[in-house]
């Protein structure tokens, strides 16, 4: 065989494979699976905390990757975070605009990796197909503060949640519930958090 | 053989994760802190007047940023020193001290505007501007100020380019912060 030929079959080989390897990463049988982790779970209805006088207050949102504030995440987020506040009987109304008494309720949502090196997990699942599966959780802690106006001291409440996506042939996870795609899991994982984080703030006496 | 195609193919994903794109950044939003720092204040409530790039500076900087293969732009306008005053009108709202009518106003110009995302053990970014404090026409106090960040960054632009675009775009909310807080703007903007 001479070398042209070796070398033109081994750039047609090099570039079936590379299709064969772009096709199967965008189909479905490596496509993930996403699980909300059960633990922290929606706030019943009978730990739902109520207080005589609701007031109004100021809604400050911001979600943050690693701590620095993500503007689309934080847009993406944010119908669900003042729907969720404002489903709140601790509030007689909420919005973004500054509201008379001087109330603001500060909500942030910190999402981290919890598993070492997820990029690179995924990236070799996605070179073998498939077939080395792996499972990379995303722990949020969402951060609740409050002052009920300009002098008032602040109140903090911190809840913390985790999705588990899973990619590729492994075992789903434990102790979680399957969403039916990404933008489910994260919107309930913001609802979770917030009401459980808002609804702690009732338990603090000086929150008024 | 199999160097190669593991080459082709990490090139592949690489290609197919980065893309090459332009993006508009987005407004950060106010924070806490930031708010009672402004309420606290002693002025009332402020206008907000023109913001442009330094006429002493590349006017390039005025228009986007890179972040590795995405080109960042600003979210509002095509211009960053439009999206500084932008910015300054948010803060000043949410805490209740924007007037359009007051005769007290800031204004300014973008000197610096870097974002530095190409290493692959840290990114650094700067924003900078010249303040001023205009009363009636009259400018009160001029003034330098500038916010940086350096944060860790990685070889995979997965990781690296969305991190490069939210560190830099926190810069603005840092640097209005920054301003509506000092104590000599505070002073000379006061009635």
């Amino acid at each position: 065989m001479k070398l042209s030929d070796y070398k033109r079959g081994l750039s047609r080989v090099m570039l079936r494979l590379c299709a064969v390897l772009l096709v199967a990463s965008t189909s479905a049988c490596i496509s993930p699976s996403f699980y909300v982790d059960r633990t922290l779970g929606d706030v019943p209805s009978s730990e739902v905390r109520k207080i005589a006088s609701a007031k109004p207050a100021q809604l400050l949102f911001d979600f943050q990757t690693k701590g620095a504030s993500n503007t689309r995440a934080t847009d993406f987020t944010k119908a669900t975070v003042l729907s969720t506040v404002q489903a709140s009987p601790l509030f007689s109304s909420v919005g973004t605009a500054p509201v008379p008494n001087g109330a603001i309720l500060s909500i942030t949502i910190n999402n981290v990796s919890l598993t070492d090196d997820a990029a690179s997990k995924g990236f070799m699942t996605g070179l073998t197909l498939g077939a080395a599966g792996s499972m990379v959780t995303d722990g949020y802690t969402c951060t609740v503060d409050y002052v009920s106006g300009p002098s008032a001291p602040k109140i903090r409440t911190t809840t913390k949640h985790a999705l588990h996506t899973v990619i590729g042939n492994t075992d789903a996870p434990q102790n979680a519930d399957k969403a039916a795609n990404a933008n489910e899991a994260v919107q309930m994982i913001v609802r979770q958090l917030v009401s459980r984080g808002v609804n702690d703030l009732a338990a603090n006496p000086a929150f008024r | 053989m199999t160097r190669v195609f593991r080459g082709y193919a990490a090139t592949a994903l690489l290609l197919m994760m980065t893309g090459c794109a332009t993006v508009p950044m987005g407004t950060p939003s106010p924070t806490l802190e930031g708010l009672q720092a402004i309420r606290g204040a002693t002025y009332l409530a402020l206008a907000v007047g023109d913001f442009q790039v330094d006429p002493t500076a590349d006017p390039s900087i005025d228009r986007s940023v890179n972040a590795r293969s995405v080109r960042l732009v600003p979210p509002e306008s095509d211009s960053f020193s439009r999206h500084l005053r932008a910015c300054f009108r948010k803060q000043l709202e949410a805490a209740g001290k924007y007037s359009a009518a007051s005769a007290t106003a800031i204004d300014g110009w973008l000197t610096a505007n870097e974002l530095h995302a190409a290493g692959t053990s840290t990114g650094n970014g700067r924003v900078a501007a010249r303040i001023r404090v205009v009363r009636d026409g009259r400018v009160l106090l001029e003034k330098p100020f500038e916010a940086r960040a350096e944060w860790p960054a990685t070889f995979n632009g997965f990781e690296a380019i969305p991190a490069a675009m939210t560190e830099y775009t926190t810069l603005y909310r840092k640097l209005v912060e920054q301003v509506l807080a000092d104590p000599e703007i505070v002073r000379a903007a006061s009635p």
